[in-house]
């Protein structure tokens, strides 16, 4: 039994080593400092209007739209392609040549000249070439089942069936999302200083946002076209349902290695907004209320967060059992001196992973006014740069502070190093294959930090202590981007995963999951190690509904009643 | 002849492909970092990065300069110069004269000569990227009756096939060593020469794996086909 009674000095941030490991992070849940939740707070707070500009789609849904958000200081515009597409062509891979739908976010409003220019190019996608007038390049496939099924309804003038809405969870699904410069589209820093775009991924998650809002009007029209006078339209509380899938595989795995300072500052805000709620002494005004109604709808969603993957309903049923017994022992013991504590206490000591982090969620979901700030935080400019003037006894002080992790493992274990990471000639597609003399191992990205810390490690060992690391890399260059890493994750401790990920049992998808828990995503739904499919924004507020609801309700959305 | 230009890129595309590029030629990823941001910093200087780049690159590759390098004392004081009579490559000695005037620091008389550079211009881009922090440090050309010229980069094409003697020492540049600066490039984008650049992409490629069918099934992950 783990002793609840806190003290303000025991209570910190979790440490590294128990955050970045693998295991945990793949069983990461979004927050209130997710970048969705963050952008929706934003858009309620600063009063952003929406405008459906132009909607030329035909009877079948195919066509021009463009729908723009107008921010305080300037408008920014979804300009969404549709056409029909082979179902052969339908495909999530990156590798993918056509979609059905195809879409930027303009920064501005686009002229009639940019529409042109945008028709021939962002239906090819990385084919195709884009402007600093871009700041996002993405594109979505139709569930056809969903799609369909709404469409019908609609048309014949009743309501989707709401189990197979629970089962889809959205119209259309992302399958990429480039921004930051990809294909020409604006470089970060043209964004970088304003206020609504200088948070993490805050004009992708705009971009999805309003391509949410489109597909909604989009299912309308083509049930409208198809029912004629008998079509009704989509009950609001269905929309409000209905998110934006995406289909996630490893192309996102490589940023979170590539980008240490960024994701250092994400999980430092995470994790400091942690220790801030820990350390209250006494609740705050209602805050015990909404955290239990927050696990109430908690308890609700996750009794409806069905996936085929056997591993993760084994994790799901166990999250149940965490968060049923959460609910009885919450109920019965708050009523004491530091009980935010206590409840991570009981969780730490008690439940699985998947249990830990999302108490860990729920324990943040009330306490807005603390810790609402640190969601500004969660970007980065340049990391440091190489420290030629520390001493090589100081690295090897780093790596035994940072790195104990890499030199327990015993690298000339084949299984050790039995994967690669690549990048392959198609459409420079991330990938993970099996490590093999005659494929390509010599273009492997610089990914296991692991395996190549423990081998500069050793080679230190006969290197004097007094030696700089600038008279050390220029006898041996080749650990120059090594020795920068250890020097950047010594001054951002959450910067690495502390796994190897060559390993053989290495499982990207936590990876992802990590990632995509920031963005603010739900119902991971993984279809091997290596991919998933999610849900964005479900539940979240419809643009006309901004002003009107809690912008913070829809933390663990639940399938509408219909009467 | 006329360059034929290609672009808009972005500054984040010139970074990506010029970091690999350096790989691709022969550096270590840690000197192809380097180079990724000295290219940033080229075009964001009014400079076309490939064209400032590439040759640099070719040569890396061909073996016609060389990373190798001894860093001594002789009568002009500290030297760094390739071993075995190439030129030095500008990759490799930027970041050891960078390294080298940080490590000296203290000293008011800090200075360096690099012997034979091949790409003073990549040298130089490469020395601000990652000394912007350390400190300021003024970049001279040494000229054949020995005197001393504050190296400034024009942008001038020519400049970038012409090899040059180096001093490096520390305190404020008389001059910038970049002339110009493009505010415009967050804008506008970077266009570069098309052969330059396919240069670039070509290296760029060295660094990728051929698809093969399993790798297409089981590399990335998701299904083929997804008609639900």
């Amino acid at each position: 039994m783990n002793d609840l009674n806190a003290s303000p000095s025991e209570i910190g941030m979790r440490a590294p080593a128990n955050v970045m490991r693998l295991e945990r992070m793949g069983a990461s849940f979004q927050t209130r400092l997710s970048f969705m939740r963050s952008l929706i707070r934003r858009m309620a707070r600063e009063h952003w209007g929406f405008e459906r500009r132009r909607f030329d789609v035909d009877e079948d849904g195919y066509g021009v739209s463009v729908f723009v958000v107008h921010t305080p200081e300037r408008a920014y515009s979804l300009v969404v392609f549709t056409n029909a597409l082979d179902p052969e062509k339908r495909t999530d891979r990156v590798i993918a040549d056509a979609w059905d739908a195809t879409f930027n976010l303009f920064d501005g409003i686009p002229a009639e000249s940019d529409i042109k220019r945008l028709a021939e190019n962002t239906p090819k996608q990385e084919a195709g070439r884009f402007r600093p007038s871009e700041l996002v390049l993405a594109r979505a496939n139709k569930s056809l089942r969903l799609f369909e099924h709404i469409v019908s309804s609609l048309a014949d003038g009743n309501q989707p069936d709401m189990d197979l809405v629970s089962s889809v969870g959205y119209l259309m699904r992302t399958t990429a999302v480039y921004g930051s410069g990809k294909f020409g589209c604006a470089d970060r820093a043209k964004i970088a200083d304003r206020p609504e775009t200088r948070g993490a991924f805050q004009v992708e998650m705009l971009a999805v946002y309003l391509f949410r809002w489109f597909t909604m009007d989009l299912v309308e029209h083509v049930a409208q076209a198809r029912g004629k006078g008998h079509a009704v339209r989509l009950n609001d509380d269905i929309k409000r349902y209905l998110g934006i899938g995406n289909a996630t595989g490893l192309g996102m795995a490589p940023f979170l290695v590539k980008h240490p300072v960024l994701i250092h500052n994400w999980v430092s805000a995470r994790e400091t907004a942690l220790a801030r709620v820990r350390s209250l002494r006494q609740p705050v005004g209602g805050s015990l209320e909404v955290f239990r109604q927050t696990l109430i709808s908690a308890i609700r969603h996750i009794d409806e967060w069905h996936v085929d993957d056997t591993l993760q309903t084994d994790r799901i049923t166990r999250l149940r059992s965490d968060m049923a017994d959460l609910s009885v022992w919450s109920g019965d013991t708050l009523e004491r001196e530091f009980p935010w504590e206590a409840i991570f206490r009981h969780a730490s000591g008690n439940y699985s992973l998947e249990g830990q982090e999302l108490t860990v969620a729920l324990l943040l979901e009330p306490h807005g006014a603390l810790i609402d700030d640190l969601a500004d935080e969660l970007y980065a400019g340049d990391g440091p740069g190489l420290d030629p003037v520390m001493t090589i006894g100081q690295v090897r002080g780093l790596i035994a502070s940072h790195y104990g992790w890499a030199l327990k493992i015993d690298f000339a274990e084949p299984s050790a190093q039995q994967n690669f990471w690549y990048y392959s000639e198609d459409k420079l597609e991330p990938r993970l294959s099996p490590r093999n003399p005659d494929y390509g191992i010599e273009m492997e990205m610089p990914l296991a930090m692991g395996r190549d810390v423990a081998k500069l490690s050793g080679i230190l060992e006969n290197v004097e202590g007094s030696q700089s690391v600038g008279g050390f890399l220029r006898e041996r260059p080749e650990f120059r981007h090594t020795l920068r890493r250890i020097q950047t994750v010594a001054l951002h401790p959450y910067a690495e995963i502390n796994n190897n990920l060559i390993d053989a049992g290495v499982r990207p998808i936590d990876m992802l999951r990590f990632k995509l828990a920031f963005f603010g995503a739900s119902k991971f739904d993984p279809k091997s190690d290596r991919w998933t499919r999610i849900c964005m924004y479900q539940g979240a507020p419809m643009p006309h509904e901004l002003a009107q609801v809690n912008v913070d309700s829809w933390a663990y959305p639940v399938k509408p009643v219909m009467v | 002849m006329m360059a034929i230009p290609y672009g808009p890129l972005s500054l984040n595309e010139v970074l990506f492909f010029v970091t690999r590029a350096t790989v691709g030629a022969g550096a270590p990823f840690g000197l192809g970092e380097d180079v990724g941001k000295a290219a940033v910093i080229l075009a964001t200087s009014g400079i076309d990065p490939a064209l400032a780049i590439a040759p640099a690159l070719q040569r890396l590759e061909n073996e016609s300069c060389s990373g190798n390098f001894d860093l001594r004392n002789d009568d002009r004081g500290v030297v760094i110069e390739a071993v075995g009579g190439h030129p030095l490559s500008a990759i490799f000695a930027a970041s050891a004269a960078s390294d080298w005037m940080q490590e000296n620091a203290g000293h008011t008389d800090a200075g360096v000569t690099v012997v034979g550079v091949d790409a003073p211009v990549v040298f130089a881009a490469v020395f601000e990227a990652l000394h912007r922090s350390a400190g300021r440090a003024q970049i001279s050309v040494v000229e054949p009756d020995a005197t001393e010229t504050a190296l400034v980069i024009s942008g001038d094409p020519a400049e970038f096939e012409r090899s040059a003697n180096l001093t490096v020492s520390a305190g404020p540049p008389s001059t910038p060593v970049f002339a110009n600066r493009d505010g415009h490039a967050l804008e506008n984008g970077i266009s570069v020469d098309a052969d330059a650049w396919g240069i670039i992409r070509k290296m760029f490629s060295r660094c990728l794996v051929p698809s093969t069918e399993e790798s297409r099934l089981t590399g990335a992950g998701a299904g083929l086909v997804d008609t639900d």
